[in-house]
């Protein structure tokens, strides 16, 4: 695990999960709203423990710049498919 | 929020007291090189920008600190900028350089300098109510295609907006505006803050019911664009462009930017070049470019319109479909905090991707109803006796 992710503040009721990474271990909190929403809150030790991240950093990227690591996002998925990261309106 | 008849109330708040932290662009560079001081309104104050001999341009406080002049109104001498009232003159640096009438410069004789940068053809100053200078990994990025022989000359406009400059970066999270206001078809939405960066991932469809002459005209009928955005600092937004331009895939590249006059004046500026595409001239690509422009600043005159007459909110009622405008506007919020008192979770990565299923399912009937009615409007002008 790393530290505690605090999640930005929404009007809306977001039901915030922790997922971790079946490839690097990273955690994050993500929520959804629905099958194709999807909320993830990295902090920057995820952000550091991310392979995907990592090697795209090395060659000059900024991590910002990056829509997304796939593996934390199939992840997440995963993680909606098998119910425990409930798919939640708000 | 809600009072005990369940009305919800709107928090208009009130804008920040103070300009945001970071490189704002101020326009072009080479229209502020034509031999005279350019005095700019900015910051709740007035700045005035002059080239020295070299061409390097500089940026200092207007009011001359001897007895309030407007050095905007003097003249350039030299690598200084003279007053126009008694020609002290004032150094890059801001150090009073000469007062030809005396005998010397009082050592005290300082005013405000602020650090330029320029880059991409453009002219950026740096704000910081704190007083430091720009720390190197908040600079801005280098823009290819502006160095670029295959790329058309930057288009600039601009526009005075009377609001808080938040009504226009709070665009990079509202998707559901782009059908509303700027009559495209969004089909994918997501976005991205980290650091002092905030993206948007973008794609559109055109819209068949709305087809407005200038559109036409500006030949941006695009099928499909798919936009890759990002502000860098409070002001600066880059956005990467490819779109169909008549069968042909075109790139481009807008540059979305504004610095604010006081907390409730903002100046919008936007520029635009576009990758040549083969056989065209430099003269057809900037035409090519100030078609898009065009276009562009169609789509600013609406939300304009929309700026100068909506409340400010600080509490924003969302639906499960709109974008993340919460965490953008703490995003934002990094800006107008003293940096060693910037909470991680402003800065932390934040992703939001929307689902646009609904929305798309909504839109394809609205097109389609409005593609009926004129339908019926036109077989009804055929048929009907004169």
């Amino acid at each position: 695990m790393t530290g505690v992710v605090v999640a930005r503040p929404d009007e809306r009721r977001s039901r915030y999960c922790p997922v971790e990474c079946r490839e690097c271990g990273a955690v994050v909190l993500a929520a959804k709203f629905s099958v194709q929403h999807t909320s993830v809150q990295w902090d920057a030790a995820a952000v550091r423990q991310c392979t995907e991240f990592a090697r795209r950093a090395a060659v000059g990227e900024q991590t910002p710049l990056i829509e997304r690591c796939d593996a934390m996002r199939a992840s997440i998925e995963t993680a909606a498919l098998e119910g425990w990261l409930p798919v939640s309106p708000p | 929020m809600n009072d005990r008849s369940g009305v919800r109330s709107i928090d208009a708040g009130a804008p920040p007291t103070r300009f945001a932290r970071g490189w704002h662009c101020l326009g072009l560079a080479g229209p502020f090189r034509d031999g005279s001081p350019h005095a700019v309104e900015a910051f709740g104050t007035k700045l005035v920008v002059f080239a020295d001999e070299s061409g390097e341009l500089h940026v200092l406080d207007a009011y001359c600190r001897h007895m309030g002049g407007d050095l905007s109104r003097g003249t350039i001498k030299g690598s200084s900028i003279a007053c126009p009232f008694h020609d002290w003159r004032w150094g890059p640096d801001g150090k009073c350089t000469k007062i030809p009438y005396s005998r010397r410069v009082p050592p005290t004789a300082r005013t405000r300098s602020w650090p330029a940068l320029e880059l991409n053809q453009q002219l950026f100053v740096w704000n910081d109510p704190q007083g430091s200078l720009p720390p190197a990994d908040v600079t801005i990025p280098r823009i290819d295609g502006a160095y670029s022989d295959e790329w058309s000359h930057w288009t600039w406009d601009s526009l005075t907006v009377d609001a808080n400059c938040r009504e226009v970066v709070d665009n990079v999270v509202d998707m559901a505006h782009f059908f509303y206001i700027h009559y495209a078809f969004p089909t994918y939405f997501r976005n991205v803050f980290e650091g002092h960066i905030a993206a948007q991932y973008l794609k559109t469809r055109s819209r068949p019911d709305y087809e407005p002459d200038a559109r036409q005209a500006a030949g941006t009928a695009e099928i499909g664009l798919v936009s890759e955005a990002a502000y860098y600092g409070p002001s600066y937004m880059i956005d990467y462009l490819s779109y169909d331009y008549h069968g042909v895939p075109m790139d481009a590249v807008l540059i979305n930017c504004h610095y604010p006059v006081t907390p409730e004046r903002f100046i919008l500026q936007w520029g635009v070049i576009v990758k040549k595409l083969p056989g065209l001239s430099p003269e057809q690509a900037d035409k090519v470019a100030a078609k898009f422009a065009k276009f562009v600043g169609l789509g600013f005159q609406q939300d304009v319109e929309i700026w100068t007459h909506k409340s400010r909110i600080d509490n924003p009622l969302l639906c499960a479909d709109d974008g993340p405008v919460y965490q953008l506007r703490r995003w934002y919020e990094q800006f107008y905090t003293d940096t060693e008192s910037i909470p991680a979770d402003m800065v932390a990565r934040h992703e939001f991707e929307v689902d646009t299923s609904r929305a798309v399912e909504a839109w394809e009937a609205e097109v389609a109803a409005n593609l009926a009615a004129r339908q019926a409007d036109t077989s009804h002008a055929g048929v009907s006796p004169a």
